[in-house]
């Protein structure tokens, strides 16, 4: 071990990181080497004088500092747990926020009109209205869907398609022939279902 | 069982109010110490320790309880010593020509405040040369060498403080060392 290295050891030795066999090694460069051991000596004796010199509490900080502290510290929030949850799972969160709004807006447009609505296809001149009474005449065919909002549906003809009602309900004359389903919908979720369900046909259906 | 720091921060952080106050006593005075050394000057000590202390509340969302408070709670408060020094600097211009910097580069040396309230100890001579050794050691160094001496941080635990290799943190021990012994290192009188 030369003198360079020595000194490297040294402060491995004074980090209290030095392994038995170099410490050895050490032992014996510094057996024949006066100058390092004068070295190592003036290193521990720094370190014991800055030691001795961190010791010392003369600062003390001022008695009333801790009191200081917990007087300036903010009023906790309230929201704290939901927003630790929130910061731990931003991409629930960003798709809770989108669901919500996607909602919201659903809700809003059934919730928004409760004017009659008809949507029927291209038969839809062959139906007659009668107040909130959506009729199917006797002898004519609807040939296809037929979707009501906020009203009855008489039937007495014929519908090759489905029968959907919102916020309604369907009356059926004895001659009444329907080839589809017959759903009558009163609630928003329904509503919500219904939608989502005629649209995924739709995409299953362009396929 | 965590540490009693640990479940403190984490009562702490469900509100409790007395545990924060626990953590403030049981800090405050290390913190100050250090940040005193640091800074070399009360008020910013002072501005130090309360800066930290808010930044631990409004964070203690984000304390991971796998790290020691310990290691937490010093690391915000050597960045915010560093951050201070280094402002300092750019006020101060103390890149004298001639300032017994050596081989150390970087920001460095304080104006220190004189002043000496009465309940303070008296340094020896000797102890105050020591000190101001410390103080014209740049920042870095300082902070390497006050957690070590006075703090008593083992160089992995400055390491995960000052957020360093480990490699980095010996490298700057050994310099510091070997800065101070060139500079304090005759007062040694065995």
């Amino acid at each position: 071990m030369d003198c360079r290295m020595a000194v490297r050891v040294m402060h491995e030795y004074l980090d209290r990181e030095l392994a038995r066999d170099r410490l050895a090694e050490l032992e014996t460069h510094l057996r024949g080497c006066p100058a390092c051991r004068n070295r190592l000596e003036i290193l521990t004796g720094t370190e014991a004088l800055i030691r001795s010199a961190c010791a010392g509490r003369e600062a003390l900080p001022p008695a009333d500092l801790p009191d200081r502290i917990l007087r300036s510290l903010p009023a906790p929030p309230r929201s704290r747990k939901w927003a630790r949850w929130v910061r731990r799972h931003p991409a629930v969160t960003a798709a809770c926020f989108f669901a919500l709004v996607m909602l919201g807006s659903w809700l809003a447009t059934w919730n928004q009109d409760d004017r009659l609505r008809v949507e029927a296809g291209p038969d839809a001149d062959r139906l007659v209205i009668e107040g909130n009474t959506v009729i199917v005449p006797a002898g004519q065919k609807v040939s296809g869907d037929l979707v009501v909002a906020n009203g009855t549906v008489r039937v007495d003809g014929e519908v090759e398609g489905n029968v959907t009602v919102i916020d309604g309900h369907v009356l059926l004359a004895s001659s009444a022939q329907i080839a589809g389903e017959i759903q009558e919908i009163d609630r928003a979720v329904d509503w919500l279902f219904f939608r989502i369900n005629a649209w995924l046909d739709k995409l299953m259906g362009s396929r | 069982m965590k540490p009693m720091e640990t479940r403190l921060a984490l009562l702490a952080r469900k509100g409790d109010g007395r545990a924060f106050a626990e953590l403030v006593h049981l800090y405050g005075d290390k913190l100050y110490q250090l940040a005193y050394r640091m800074t070399g000057n009360r008020q910013d000590a002072e501005d130090v320790v309360q800066e930290t202390f808010l930044r631990v509340f409004r964070n203690l969302d984000r304390y991971d309880e796998n790290l020691k408070f310990s290691t937490w709670i010093y690391r915000i408060a050597s960045n915010l010593c560093i951050d201070r020094l280094r402002k300092r600097r750019i006020v101060y211009s103390l890149d004298a020509p001639g300032a017994d910097r050596e081989d150390l580069d970087g920001y460095s040396a304080l104006p220190a405040d004189e002043h000496t309230p009465e309940h303070e100890v008296v340094l020896t001579e000797t102890q105050r040369a020591v000190r101001q050794a410390i103080e014209t050691l740049p920042a870095k160094y300082r902070a390497v060498m006050l957690l070590r001496y006075m703090q008593d941080l083992s160089l992995q635990e400055i390491a995960e403080v000052l957020e360093l290799p480990v490699t980095t943190v010996k490298t700057r021990m050994h310099r510091a060392r070997e800065y101070m012994r060139r500079k304090v290192g005759h007062l040694f009188k065995p």
